[in-house]
């Protein structure tokens, strides 16, 4: 367990790292522990939403997502919560995509009901090595009452250690006990084992400035929805129907320097289908600076009769020092207004009969 | 400001002026500069920056969107709407929480009505009640369109949990994998939940939670 994932990121002393100080291993030491919690600790793969659609007694239905999950990251943390539609009670099973399963049992009562976790332990790692957006699935059945879901969410569930590995599977955890005090400081070149002292710092800060991949460091799923295709949205609207009842807020990362004047990149991806020949649009559009009214929409075409993941990106840009869309922003209270973009969403037939919409997700795909 | 003063991470090999890359500093035999390992110091800082996450975005979405909507049982007392959780929340290097920032939509049915509603924040296992929380932000609405609002009395968005609040009631062990240890390895992180509670000055009115966001920040520092 040499590549330890603390629960904490410990903070290296700055002051220590000046011309004439001796390069000081403790100081490295702290930085190391920051890269394996940055490494392990997973991020949201589903933003916790309500899907308010109903489940029959004896039925069971299934919601489809597009995750974008942390390489390291194998076990996966789901949470259901709901209610029964009315008087009754319901025995409520929850399974993931990879087979693991919990139950509930849920009343009326729904304020009250604990919420069903199932933890999804991945038959293999979530990713490969381009950005790829995983489909998986989650189901819910029901027996005893018709129940309506309140909430779904997905959490990576952090890792204790990691492998110390630049090579597939690239972990790149670095070796604690290569930087504990008293021993030398030294340039690790081997390059298959790339996770000692200060060369496996900067090696793994160097890969995640590149945002090479897989994914190694926490990144950030936006928005979340999806509801089972029984319970699609369904279009015949070619003039365009708006169908967030709000602007969705959201503020992506930062990750490069002002002095690169970086943009961002925000992938929005929906499952959807259409009735009869031709096509039909799920569109979206961005308030880089809070008001979206402005915004131009963007569209993602859809032509099959089968339900297809398609998406597009939007490029959102950096004006140096403006902070709008940095993840930053916030720190400082100004008043008590911390800043955020927003995004709408709306479904357009063009020529086919109508559109049919199951699930969205929205990512930052970052610089 | 946050542990980064840069706001980003800086390429070690495209800084001008600078001859050698990151890997060349660390090559056996060449001397470390102190300017390079400030860079790297930075750019290890801002994954501490970078690292919050949304952590609840929901908004009522359909062609007829409807929200999470609550009829009360009596006038002026708080009555539960909804809950979010348990989700991961993030400590800083400093033993304090992330800040929360918060963002809530609502509307209700009645103009003659007004409307309160509480968004607190609290530990993933406490007890369900109105005045056990972390921390909470209050709105105010007597509008019958959904909307957006504003918080009230001087509350900001951005909400500060209590810096000496004791982080370690907070932890739960969730089970992950390990590279080395056997069966059953465990990890341990921050699980919060968020609950929203609503109260009406007219028992005939009906809420509804039209959206709700919460994210993290690394806040002030």
């Amino acid at each position: 367990m040499a590549a330890n994932v603390p629960m904490i990121p410990s903070l290296d002393n700055q002051a220590l790292i000046r011309i004439g100080y001796k390069p000081s291993a403790q100081t490295w030491a702290s930085l190391a522990s920051i890269v394996n919690w940055s490494n392990g600790v997973g991020c949201t793969l589903v933003p916790p939403y309500s899907p308010m659609n109903s489940i029959a007694t004896g039925t069971t239905v299934t919601y489809n997502f597009a995750v974008f999950g942390t390489y390291p990251n194998w076990v996966r943390m789901w949470i259901v919560r709901g209610r029964c539609a009315s008087a009754g009670v319901s025995t409520v099973t929850v399974t993931a995509d990879a087979g693991q399963t919990a139950t509930g049992i849920w009343s009326e009562n729904g304020t009250v009901n604990p919420p069903i976790v199932v933890f999804e332990t991945l038959a293999s790692r979530p990713v490969g090595t381009t950005p790829d957006y995983e489909p998986t699935t989650l189901q819910i059945g029901s027996d005893g009452a018709t129940i309506v879901i309140d909430e779904i969410g997905c959490h990576e569930v952090p890792r204790i250690d990691l492998l110390e590995t630049d090579v597939a599977p690239p972990e790149r955890g670095v070796n604690n006990y290569s930087l504990v005090s008293g021993r030398d400081i030294y340039a690790q070149t081997a390059t298959n084992v790339p996770s000692q002292s200060i060369h496996a710092v900067a090696l793994a800060v160097r890969h995640m400035a590149r945002q090479n991949n897989p994914r190694i460091h926490p990144n950030r799923t936006l928005f979340a929805w999806a509801v089972p295709e029984a319970d699609e949205l369904t279009s015949t609207d070619v003039g365009g129907e708006l169908i967030t009842e709000l602007p969705v807020p959201f503020l992506p990362q930062r990750n490069l320097a002002a002095i690169y004047t970086p943009s961002s990149s925000i992938r929005f991806l929906f499952r959807a289908k259409v009735t009869g020949a031709g096509n039909a649009l799920c569109e979206f559009r961005v308030g880089e600076v809070e008001d979206v009214s402005g915004a131009l929409w963007q569209s993602v075409s859809f032509s099959s009769t089968s339900y297809s993941w398609q998406s597009d990106a939007f490029s959102m840009s950096r004006a140096e020092e403006t902070d709008t869309a940095d993840s930053e922003d916030a720190r400082v209270l100004d008043g008590g207004t911390p800043k955020w973009s927003e995004f709408e969403l709306r479904m357009r037939l063009n020529t086919a009969t109508s559109v049919e919409l199951s699930s969205i997700a929205v990512i930052d795909e970052g610089t | 400001m946050a542990y980064c003063p840069n706001k980003g991470l800086v390429y070690l090999d495209n800084l001008a002026g600078f001859p050698a890359t990151d890997v060349e500093t660390v090559t056996a035999g060449n001397a470390l500069h102190a300017w390079w390992a400030t860079e790297v110091s930075n750019n290890v800082r801002h994954l501490i920056d970078a690292a919050g996450q949304h952590r609840v975005n929901s908004v009522a979405l359909g062609t007829t969107p409807v929200g999470r909507q609550h009829s009360f049982t009596a006038n002026n007392t708080w009555e539960h709407l909804t809950s979010f959780g348990p989700f991961p929340w993030f400590v800083r290097p400093d033993e304090q929480l992330y800040r929360p920032v918060v963002r809530l939509g609502a509307s209700v049915s009645n103009a003659a009505y007004t409307l309160d509603l509480r968004v607190a924040l609290t530990g993933s296992d406490s007890p369900l009640s109105a005045d056990l929380y972390l921390d909470k932000v209050e709105f105010t609405t007597s509008s019958t369109t959904n909307a957006w609002l504003a918080p009230t009395g001087g509350d900001p968005n951005y909400l500060s949990p209590t810096p000496e609040l004791a982080y370690l009631d907070l932890i739960q062990q969730l089970p992950t994998k390990s590279t080395s240890l056997g069966s059953n390895p465990q990890a341990r992180q921050v699980l919060l939940r968020l609950d929203v509670w609503a109260k009406i000055d007219n028992v005939l009115g009906t809420a509804n939670l039209a959206g709700l966001h919460l994210r993290e920040c690394v806040g002030e520092t």
